[in-house]
């Protein structure tokens, strides 16, 4: 049985999530994500108007798009590290200090595939906050007791930054 | 039981012959392992390990292929690479404890204080040392969890003339009865000092294996290891 050592997940992980690789991956996933991507990828039509918005700017936009600019990302940044381990020799050192081979490559992946979480969540969370400023939960909140109609003040598809409108690249 | 077994191993890079049939066994003692550049020392080393395959002939190294069973092999063993190289992003010391962590035992504060690694640089990012501090981290390194095969290639190399007397130190500290270890060099004032039996290496073959004293006796003119090594290469 794989007899997984922590020490190489926490140690991967720590790698993962050291200058510059955040700051390469977090950019990239946003830059991509809600500029590049939507204006070259077209959505269908028939989507319902009422959540036109929503759909396309949170669901589809942000959602969608960095998710798959993030596999790249990601797949691009652990290419590199490997293949520079590996011709530094720091990989074969490494070799000789694990169980197995199996257990080295498999807590690698696992670092990834963490890391690769904490940068989804993160970046999904900057583009909510930034998208709404806070102004969504207020209004939704304020809404429901009546004291500021939705449509009399502003609509928050408003507050969506201008390069982020979907229909601004069609 | 031996704790390293090659029987005819052979090793092929496509029409370079690396190693060329090296039958040998290391048991306890301190082995030097000899010969000019490209004579097949690292290869054999690697192959040793289990960080590569043997073309051809077989190799045991606690009585298991490396090959097969790397981990229950490399587990007992401590390895320093030639041209070593380390994460540059912690402390020497971070990198002592990871390690230790990794072959899962308890970290040893004592050989903080090593004469190998004195002068603190250990407390210093790996990216701001210089080579032979390098080395002198790699050497260490090699001695995490008291392993019983320790292999040393190199481990000169970059080292100022007091940073090579602490390694020749080093060595003949850790040479205990139960364990054995290979130091692969072309200074061979160095081995003098340290070891027990010398094996040549040339072009992929084991041209000469000798206890030190036997191997100086009957090579040498003048009672060095350097004049013993030119008279066998001049032979061969
Ligand atoms: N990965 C490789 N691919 C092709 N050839 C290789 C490879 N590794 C080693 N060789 C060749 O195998 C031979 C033995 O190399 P090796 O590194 O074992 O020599 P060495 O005895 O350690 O030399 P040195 O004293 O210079 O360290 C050399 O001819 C080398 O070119
Ligand atoms: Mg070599």
């Amino acid at each position: 049985m794989l007899d997984l050592n922590l020490e190489s997940v926490r140690w991967e992980l720590k790698k993962l999530l050291m200058f510059p690789i955040p700051e390469i991956v977090i950019v990239s996933m946003i830059f991509n994500g809600t500029v590049v991507l939507p204006s070259i990828i077209v959505l269908p039509e028939d989507a319902h108007p009422y959540v036109y918005g929503f759909v396309q700017n949170i669901l589809h936009s942000i959602i969608l798009y960095t998710f798959m600019v993030q596999g790249i990302t990601m797949g691009i940044v652990a290419a590199t590290i490997f293949a520079y381990e590996r011709e530094a020799g720091i990989l074969d050192t490494e070799l000789v200090y694990s169980r197995s081979r199996t257990e080295l490559f498999v807590g690698k992946f696992i670092a990834l595939f963490l890391a690769g979480i904490i940068y989804y969540f993160t970046v999904i969370l900057m583009l909510v906050v930034y998208n709404f400023r806070g102004s969504w939960i207020i209004e939704s909140v304020s809404s429901l007791f009546s004291l500021c109609p939705p449509n009399a003040g502003s609509n928050n598809i408003h507050h969506i930054p201008k390069y982020l409108h979907f229909n601004d690249f069609r | 039981m031996n704790a390293v077994e090659a029987m005819n191993v052979s090793k092929r890079f496509g029409s370079i012959t690396a190693l060329d049939g090296v039958s040998v066994s290391f048991n306890n003692g301190v082995y030097g392992l000899i010969g000019p550049n490209g004579s097949g020392k690292t290869t054999f080393i690697r192959i040793m390990l289990g960080l590569q395959k043997p073309s051809s002939g077989k190799i045991l190294v606690f009585g298991k292929d490396p090959f097969r069973s790397h981990g229950q092999v490399c587990s007992r063993i401590g390895y320093l690479r030639e041209k070593c190289a380390f994460p540059k992003w912690v402390t020497g010391i971070e990198y002592l404890k990871h390690v230790s962590r990794l072959k899962r035992v308890e970290f040893d504060q004592s050989i903080l204080t090593h004469p190998i690694v004195k002068g603190g640089f250990l407390t210093r990012k790996i990216g701001t040392y210089s080579a032979g501090m390098i080395q002198r981290l790699g050497l260490i390194q090699a001695l995490v969890g008291d392993p019983s095969l320790i292999v040393l290639d190199e481990p000169s190399t970059n080292l100022d003339p007091l940073g090579r007397v602490e390694m020749v130190g080093l060595v003949k500290e850790i040479k205990h009865d139960n364990k054995t270890i290979v130091v692969s060099t072309h200074i061979l004032e160095d081995l003098e000092q340290i070891c027990d039996f010398i094996i040549v290496m040339k072009g992929g073959r084991i041209i000469a294996k000798d206890s030190l004293e036997k191997f100086v006796a009957g090579f040498s003119s003048d009672g060095t290891l350097a004049n013993a090594y030119a008279r066998v290469m001049g032979d061969a």
